[in-house]
């Protein structure tokens, strides 16, 4: 890097770029940061539970018919799958989220452009979507609901 | 630290980028172009494309504070 034969003398690389800043959901500047993007609306206070826990405590924690399903995350918040409604409710309270948990949940990155996280939302065949970091961290989850309704609004 | 060419870099992730701006007041500097900085860039960066460091292009660069260089991903 020519910064350090020019005589600066604290110079660091960050390897991993803009790219990396963007998939984070970091805050940005420049002309299209104004842009909503799908971590802009997503809802961030969806419920957790670890792998490791039972369907029991779970269950009992949630309220009846606030959220259709709990996300499944390990202690770094990657997400290992979600616990659904019906899940909690056919299931012992002593079983282990890990084993009936649905694997693979449809996943979207926290600057995916609204219009491709409707598509994302249609392809999974559901009324919601998580928002992850590209390494899996969950930072939200998003309704189709909340992005037709934002839509609507800048519209006007 | 990464070798380019027989120079070592010193590397940061994007929390240790953080960290230096938060304490000790390090400057972004973006080097791709005028146009893809002014699309999006990290907030308080100034853009200095590749070809524009030299002497001039890095005058307004405080030299006593650390810098931060990123490109899109790998440079």
């Amino acid at each position: 890097m020519r910064l350090d034969a020019l005589g600066f003398e604290h110079v660091f690389d960050y390897v991993d770029g803009k790219k990396d800043w963007i998939a984070s959901g970091l805050p940005l500047e420049g002309a299209r940061s104004g842009q909503k993007r799908a971590l802009d609306l997503a809802r961030t206070d969806v419920p957790t539970c670890h792998p490791d826990g039972h369907v029991g405590p779970v269950r009992d924690r949630l309220e009846p018919g606030s959220w259709r399903f709990c996300v499944v995350v390990d202690e770094d918040r990657v997400v290992h799958g979600i616990l659904t409604d019906e899940a909690m409710a056919s299931n012992a309270a002593n079983i282990r989220v890990a084993d009936v948990m649905e694997l693979g949940p449809s996943t979207i990155r926290p600057r995916s452009p609204l219009e491709t996280a409707l598509e994302h939302i249609d392809d999974a065949g559901g009324d919601s979507i998580l928002v992850t970091t590209e390494f899996g961290e969950l930072l939200g989850l998003l309704y189709r609901a909340d992005v037709e309704a934002h839509v609507e609004t800048a519209s006007d | 630290m990464r070798r380019v060419g027989n120079r070592l870099l010193r590397t940061v992730d994007r929390e240790g980028v953080r960290r230096l701006v938060r304490e000790e007041g390090a400057q972004l500097v973006e080097v791709l172009s005028p146009n893809a900085y002014a699309a999006l860039h990290l907030p308080g960066a100034v853009n200095i494309p590749l070809e524009d460091i030299h002497e001039e292009g890095t005058r307004e660069l405080d030299r006593s504070l650390p810098i931060v260089v990123y490109c899109y991903d790998d440079l």
